[in-house]
Order: C-alpha cells, then sequence, then structure tokens
C-alpha cells in the first residue's frame, strides 16, 4: 500500500479523493488489499480547507511543505499554470507524482502517457499520446495529442484533435474533428472549436470566437 | 419489502417506474429479495398505462384527496419544480412519506447529504456535495462542494461545479454551472448554457455565455 496526498484547488482536489477510493475498492475487489493510503491534502486556499478537512487531513500549504520518500503525489487542479507551479516546486524537492487512472474509463493498454496524469476519461482511443501531468475527466477523446499540463474537464468531446501544453478544455467543450488547440489557450464551457485554437487565446461560444476578458478559473 | 406508489404518471413517472422495477431486477439477480413493491400510479388523469406504455401497474386513484392507505412510501414522478412542490405539499399534509431513490449504476460518494424524496438516476454525484428535499438528478454531475436545495431538477449531462443552486431551479441539458456561482430560486437554466455569474431569481437564461432572456 502506499501513500498519497493529493493537491487541491478548487473543487476537483475533493473528485481526485474520490476517484482513488473507487481505485482502491477496485484494487480490494481484485487483489484483496488497497492500493492507497490517503495521508491528507495539500492547499493554499482557505475555501478548500473548509470542504476537504471533512473527509482527509489538512497538512498544510504546499508551498511549506518538504516532500520525503515513501509518499506519492496526485494532482487535484484543472488550473494548467497552477499546476505547473506546483509540479515545478515539488519536483524541485523531490516529490514523485503518480498517475491515476479510473477503473470504469475505458482506455486501451496501448496509449503513451506521461507521469503524474489524473486519467478517468469517458473513453479514449488507440493511438493516443498524453504527456506529463495531464489531468482528463470524463472526456470522450480518439487518436489524440495532448502536451504537458493540459486539462479537459466532463463531457468534452476533443476527438482527432491536436493539443498543445498548458491548455485548457472545459466542460462541454468540443472541438470539431480536425481542428488543434495551440499553447496556453482556452476553450470556455459549452463551446464549440470549428477552427483551430490559437496559442494563448480563450474563445467561447456556438460556433467560438475570441474573448477579450482576462480568463479566471474561479469567480 | 416496501411498498411504493408513484405520484403521476406521465413520461417521467414510468422514468422512476422503469429505475425502480431496475433496482428489484437487480436484488433478484444478486438473490436477494427485490425491495420494492410497486402498488401503482396515483395521477389527477386517469389512463390506461397498459395501453399507453404497455405497463401492468394501475392508476389507483387520484392525488387530490389522496389518503396513505397502510405504510407505503411515495416515489415523485414530476421533474418540474413548481409541480413538485405543489403535488409534495398536498401528499405530505395527508402524512405520506416520500422516498429516496438512487439508481444503482449512479456513483453516488457516500460522504454527501441526501434529503427526503430525491431521485437520483445517473451519473456522478462527489464527496461534500448537500442536496435538499425533493431534488432530481437525471444523469448530470455534481462536483464537490455544491449546494442544491429543495425542488430543483437537474438533467442530462449537465454540470454543476461548487455553485449554490437555491430552491426550485430547473436545469437543462449540458448546462454548465461554474465554481462559485449563485443560481437564484425559481431560475430556469437553458440547453447548453453556460453560467458564470451569480442568476437572479425567476429569471431564463440562455446562451454561451448565458443572458437573460426572460
Amino acid at each position: 500500500m502506499k501513500d498519497i496526498i493529493i493537491i487541491s484547488s478548487g473543487f476537483f482536489g475533493v473528485q481526485v479523493f474520490d476517484l482513488i477510493a473507487e481505485i482502491n475498492e477496485k484494487h480490494m475487489r481484485d487483489m484483496g488489499e488497497m492500493k492507497y493510503r490517503v495521508k491528507g491534502f495539500l492547499t493554499d486556499s482557505e475555501k478548500e480547507i473548509s470542504i476537504f478537512s471533512r473527509f482527509a487531513s489538512y497538512l498544510g500549504d504546499w508551498k511549506c511543505w518538504s516532500p520525503s520518500e515513501e509518499e506519492v503525489y496526485a494532482l487535484g487542479i484543472v488550473d494548467p499554470k497552477k499546476k505547473e507551479e506546483v509540479v515545478q516546486y515539488l519536483t524541485a524537492k523531490n516529490a514523485k507524482f503518480e498517475t491515476l487512472i479510473g477503473p470504469r474509463a475505458l482506455i486501451p493498454t496501448n496509449i503513451v502517457y506521461g507521469q503524474g496524469c489524473i486519467l478517468n476519461p469517458y473513453c479514449l482511443k488507440d493511438n493516443s499520446v498524453i504527456g506529463s501531468y495531464v489531468t482528463m475527466w470524463a472526456t470522450m477523446a480518439a487518436e489524440i495529442e495532448i502536451g504537458n499540463y493540459t486539462s479537459t474537464m466532463g463531457f468534452a468531446n476533443i476527438t482527432d484533435a491536436f493539443i498543445g501544453e498548458k491548455s485548457l478544455v472545459e466542460h462541454h467543450g468540443f472541438i470539431a474533428v480536425g481542428n488543434s488547440m495551440g499553447n496556453s489557450a482556452v476553450l470556455r464551457a459549452c463551446s464549440l472549436a470549428v477552427r483551430n485554437i490559437r496559442d494563448n487565446s480563450i474563445v467561447t461560444g456556438v460556433p467560438a470566437r475570441k474573448e477579450k476578458s482576462e480568463y479566471s478559473m474561479y469567480k | 419489502m416496501k411498498d411504493i406508489i408513484i405520484v403521476c404518471a406521465g413520461c417521467y413517472g414510468m422514468e422512476v417506474y422503469s429505475v425502480i422495477s431496475e433496482i428489484n431486477r437487480i436484488a433478484m439477480k444478486k438473490g436477494e429479495n427485490p425491495p420494492y413493491n410497486i402498488l401503482g400510479f396515483i395521477d389527477d388523469n386517469s389512463c390506461d398505462l397498459m395501453l399507453e406504455y404497455g405497463i401492468k401497474e394501475k392508476v389507483i386513484g387520484s392525488i387530490h384527496g389522496w389518503n396513505p392507505i397502510g405504510n407505503e412510501v411515495y416515489a415523485i414522478g414530476a421533474a418540474k419544480p413548481q409541480l413538485k412542490e405543489t403535488l409534495t405539499n398536498l401528499l405530505k399534509k395527508n402524512g405520506c412519506k416520500f422516498e429516496t431513490i438512487i439508481a444503482p449504476w449512479s456513483i453516488v460518494s457516500p460522504n454527501c447529504i441526501i434529503g427526503e424524496g430525491c431521485f437520483i438516476t445517473a451519473y456522478t454525484i462527489s464527496s461534500g456535495v448537500k442536496l435538499g428535499n425533493f431534488v432530481n438528478i437525471n444523469g448530470s454531475m455534481i462536483c464537490s462542494g455544491a449546494q442544491i436545495d429543495d425542488y430543483s431538477t437537474t438533467t442530462g449531462f449537465a454540470v454543476i461545479e461548487d455553485a449554490h443552486i437555491c430552491k426550485k431551479v430547473f436545469v437543462g441539458s449540458h448546462a454548465v454551472i461554474k465554481s462559485g456561482v449563485v443560481v437564484g430560486a425559481d431560475a430556469n437554466i437553458s440547453v447548453g448554457s453556460m453560467i458564470i455569474s451569480d442568476v437572479k431569481p425567476g429569471t431564463l437564461m440562455f446562451g454561451v455565455p448565458a443572458a437573460e432572456i426572460g
């Protein structure tokens, strides 16, 4: 059994906690023992502490944390920039990030993925290449390439797309077949991209257009 | 085994019927006793369910003036928030008890609070979610920290992040409600809308991002 610590930001840390419970349940059925023991969570947001501390113990701020050799880390963060910040800070201190794959997800065995990913897509097809620290949640995807730190959220459809690094596809984002998405771009919720999405752009709407406003994940 | 009566015999009542039947079938497959015994439907418009949907259970009475006949429980087969409020108030006054029904294939975390008379068909409800009474979740994704108050309904593929949905709100299919948003009472969120800021009570919202249209 491995000790695992969740680094949480926004609502997503608890989702990862639920995913670990699900993985444990399956491991218990198949092997007769739990796979992970959740040691606690690290966060820098006050709101998160009040919700999350009901399920797991609060260990402190990730900025003041010194990792030990025995434990692994799970990224409970959606925001790609934040993920990069946390990963760079903690990997410099020799933290190891664990890849978690949802037991219900339809994933073939021959896909290529890096370290520290949270993969709980609805469905992922052959010939997909996924970078490190990628988060995929209930997403439909086939023959895709995804760069490091990118996140795709619930019910997103990114079939046959190429997505760069540090990009974000929000809930119900849909990239029409054959289009690609650059680096650090955002496809907002419920939007339909019918053209390529350029680097650093934020697109919204049906069909998606460039948004002028500054993007923020949380209100 | 619990006796159960479904309130309303419309399309949504049929959905409740099929979920309860499936719960029974799954229990029987495992070799357990089926948990529910469906006594029938109550509805103000009497109809022949055998003809309409091929269901052998009958409409056994009307909702107005209905009194409990024994120890049976009730499941609400309506999705419209205002209708749910009227019907449940009427029946609760006469002493009817409402049952929360959770479909066995939905993924509901053990660490969430669910009120009475809720109906959950699918998809996921995470830890730390608070549902009031008579809330319907029909295939939505409810993320941790979300709070949904009494009589609200969310439909297929809707995503509720850690937002607060007040009483009697209807959330249409494929709608996304982002973190930190408060949706006021009696609001109606149309299909495929993206809600990124607070919604005033009683408004109809539509679009990406959503604007008030009524």
